[in-house]
């Protein structure tokens, strides 16, 4: 079986930052349909552990897709450029200032005296954020794969502070 | 009118042929069994009509076979020590596990070889696994009388909150009991199936299950009969056991006496429990000893009091479950509840000022999960040919494995969509390593030690290189049934280890067939009968499988002679599989698997390529 199809043309979309997340969904249901281990509960066992595999392909997909930052790290990888495991930290002052002032803020937030809103209203932020790189990002894309690679780099530190107050909410729990 | 059409006995089955299939939800305090007949999904009684089974099995000295049910769940107080109740609550536990929850329990615990628990009766030691087994037996039999003959597969319904330990012991318990599983299906989406497919009201649902000794939260969207379970939380142990242990306690402290039985206690604070869903207020009166006794009224605010502590821990789950399927209150369009537990007022009251909307209430909250695990059973087995009823479910916690200072490092992160795989990369740590040991765990802690070990294997030959040179890519595979596979492989030698996730404390393969062996409730000459009996029906599952497919397809992806090879290999199976050899049988279905494999990569190639050209049309539609 042919797994190496492009997550994008697996689900017919094109290739592109922005995508339409109907169209996504219809397209993830539609191949869901057909190719989930619950279609196949009377085939061969072989034919069984081939709709798995397409079947976990097709959640994978999904989920890159869906995701902003998975899905800027996958086309930069169709781009041929890999990222690796990230180590590798920006040289750049202006935005170690804003991760220390946000670090800052965050652990302000969580020592308030309402955390459970302050952390809402923060992983709120974050999303926000993580939106605007991803715009910046699509167009870098096209001209700076090196400036684009910076911008994920950026949308992942602001990932991570999103979970780290959402781990911080559990917390309340 | 039309005749009703009866198979010779032992022919293959007719392509239109009913397949009997049921669904069984084996419950902390009550199991049930349903099956969809004419149509419409049913829970199906005993000879005396009662619909629940207690799940309460009770052994005994003199006799082989326990007592299960309701006569079982009358001698608990008589007979502490071999009358065994909520053993769901322990399955999949290991012996340490179960020191923080058995003194809840009177039972006997005792370690043995095995990395399962054991639990001392008079009819000897028997594991949940076997306990459960029992339960299932029981519902087995009662379905296949209703139903009049052999099951071919069940859906068994389990928490959402189940980890690969619980599953896989759920699993191993339907093996002894000579069930085929078709799905293990959790109880959330068992109950939003049977609603979704009452109404199939598209949106948002949050399905809240308070069952007897388990709690599960799930957050689902259903468009077009697909239902994509977003996220799902909950706690394996916590339930209305729970709720009775906190009354019992009171019960204890009010009567002032430390002598009161807790089988005794429980029992009582149950009645009490169930007393106070109708009524304001309950008499109580608690016999001990020879002629004591202490008389005393016992008000729903007084209980709501007491169980306020479990209601509000329920809320915060259900709060981070919203968070993580990225769902707001006023976007949850229905709320279902399930489970015997969510007929205490207060649970219904703070659920609707939570959610500022009445739940669902049409079906018997205590009959929805195994009326859903029957739909699912029905589609399962091939009755709805083209049923476009489909569930997409998530893993519960996370997976990962150990790495360097005893941290947690997650493969698959809760709540992602199932099946799935994902590989991650791991290197070397000192000069010249030549093995690797891999620890899989499962749960949210950031250190090793605070999650459930699954299982420990070792990549070995590995060649010798400088640290960190080694390249081994890691391979968690979880199936539709939640079900964990690892896989290993050191990428610039190739050398590859592979497991299935048999939990460090569930049974092993060599345990489970030795119980099916050792089974009393098989005598020898059955037991061969019976393994006779698998694997003939295994290749007939098989053949129809094939042959299914050939009519589909077998003209246009297969050659004359492939065809005929297969055809023979066919007639092959099915004599062997008419004499009484097993192993012979065994052998020939694998020998057939292996000759059609090329084929069954065909058929999901072309089935790949339907679909994205079917995809590409639909792009120039677009455009143009």
């Amino acid at each position: 079986m042919d797994l190496t199809t492009n997550y994008f043309a697996l689900f017919g979309i094109p290739v592109s930052y922005s995508v339409d997340q109907g169209k996504l969904s219809t397209s993830y249901r539609e191949l869901q349909q057909l190719f989930h281990p619950d279609r196949f509960a009377n085939s061969s066992e072989q034919e069984r552990r081939l709709s798995l595999q397409m079947a976990s392909r097709i959640n994978e997909g999904n989920r890159v897709l869906r995701d902003p930052i998975e899905r800027a790290r996958y086309l930069l990888e169709l781009n041929g450029i890999d990222l690796g495991t990230d180590g590798e930290t920006l040289r750049d002052n202006q935005f170690l200032l804003e991760q220390m002032e946000l670090r800052e803020e965050l652990d302000e937030v969580q020592h308030s005296s309402d955390p459970g809103s302050g952390l809402d209203h923060f992983v709120m932020q974050m999303e926000e954020r993580i939106k605007e790189q991803g715009e910046q990002f699509a167009q870098q894309l096209e001209v700076s794969h090196e400036e684009a690679r910076k911008t994920i780099q950026r949308m992942q530190f602001f990932s991570r502070l999103y979970h780290q107050a959402e781990t911080m909410l559990d917390d309340l729990i | 009118m039309a005749l009703l059409q009866i198979s010779e006995p032992g022919q293959s089955s007719a392509p239109h042929q009913h397949h009997l299939a049921a669904g069984i939800d084996l419950g902390t305090t009550n199991s049930l069994v349903a099956s969809v007949r004419s149509g419409s999904a049913e829970t199906l009684p005993d000879h005396e009509g009662e619909h629940v089974l207690p799940s309460v099995v009770q052994y005994h000295a003199e006799s082989e076979h326990p007592t299960v049910g309701r006569a079982a769940r009358e001698s608990a107080v008589a007979d502490p020590m071999n009358t065994l109740a909520s053993i769901k609550r322990i399955m999949g536990k290991s012996v340490e596990e179960l020191d923080t929850v058995s003194r809840q329990y009177p039972y006997a615990f005792i370690a043995t070889d095995s990395s399962v628990p054991r639990i001392e009766t008079v009819a000897g030691a028997v594991s949940p696994i076997e306990v459960s087994a029992e339960i299932l037996s029981v519902l087995n039999k009662r379905a296949e009388s209703t139903l009049g003959g052999e099951l071919e597969g069940v859906v068994i319904t389990v928490p959402a909150y189940f980890d690969d330990a619980q599953r896989q012991a759920t699993k191993d318990a339907a093996k002894l009991a000579g069930l085929h599983v078709l799905r293990l299906l959790n109880e959330p989406t068992a109950a939003a199936v049977a609603y979704g497919l009452d109404s199939q009201p598209e949106g948002i649902h949050a399905v809240y299950d308070f069952g007897g000794g388990t709690f599960d939260i799930s957050i689902l969207r259903l468009t077009r009969g697909v239902f994509e379970v977003l996220s799902t939380g909950g706690d394996a142990v916590l339930g209305g056991d729970d709720m009775d242990h906190l009354v019992a306690e009171w019960m204890r402290e009010q009567a002032g006496d430390e002598a009161l039985s807790l089988q005794y206690l429980l029992a009582e604070a149950r009645k009490a429990k169930e007393s106070l869903t109708q009524s304001s207020e309950v008499e109580l009166n608690l016999q001990y000893g020879d002629s004591m006794s202490w008389q005393g009224v016992f008000g729903r605010e007084q209980f709501d009091e007491l169980v306020a502590p479990v209601v509000q821990k329920t809320l915060r789950i259900v709060r981070r479950a919203m968070r993580d399927a990225g769902v707001k209150k006023d976007e949850i369009d229905e709320v279902v509840l399930v489970g015997g537990s969510t007929r205490v007022p207060l649970v219904r009251k703070e659920m609707e000022a939570f959610f500022g909307k009445a739940p669902l209430q049409g079906i018997d909250p205590e009959r929805v999960v195994a009326l859903g695990a029957a739909i699912q059973a029905d589609i399962l087995v091939g009755n709805k040919k083209d049923g476009d009823l489909l569930l997409l479910d998530v893993t519960p916690l996370s997976l990962g494995l150990e790495i360097m200072g005893g941290m947690t490092e997650v493969v698959i992160p809760r709540n992602t969509t199932i099946p799935v795989a994902r590989a991650q990369e791991f290197t070397t740590f000192k000069d010249g390593q030549t093995a690797m040991s891999i620890q899989v765990v499962q749960g949210e802690r950031e250190m090793v030690e605070d999650n459930r070990a699954l299982a420990r294997f070792e990549l070995r030959g590995i060649p010798p290189m400088v640290a960190g040179a080694a390249r081994i890519r890691v391979t968690f595979q979880v199936d539709a049934d939640g079900l964990l596979s690892v896989s290993a492989r050191e990428e610039n030698s190739g050398v590859e280890a592979e497991i299935e996730v048999r939990p460090s404390y569930g049974l092993s393969d060599g345990e489970v067939e030795g119980m099916l062996k050792d089974s009393y409730r098989f005598a020898e000459a059955d037991r061969d009968m019976r393994m006779l009996r698998e694997q003939q029906v295994e290749a007939d599952r098989t053949i129809v499988a094939l042959e299914a497919a050939f009519a589909q397809d077998g003209n246009v992806l297969l050659s004359g002679d492939e065809r005929e090879q297969l055809e023979k290999s066919i007639t092959k199976l099915r004599e062997i599989a008419s004499e009484d050899d097993t192993r012979a049988i065994e052998k020939a279905i694998e020998q057939i698997n292996k000759d059609s494999e090329f084929y069954a990569a065909r058929r999901m190639d072309r089935s790949v390529n339907e679909a994205l050209s079917g995809k590409s049309v639909d792009e120039i539609g677009d455009n143009g």
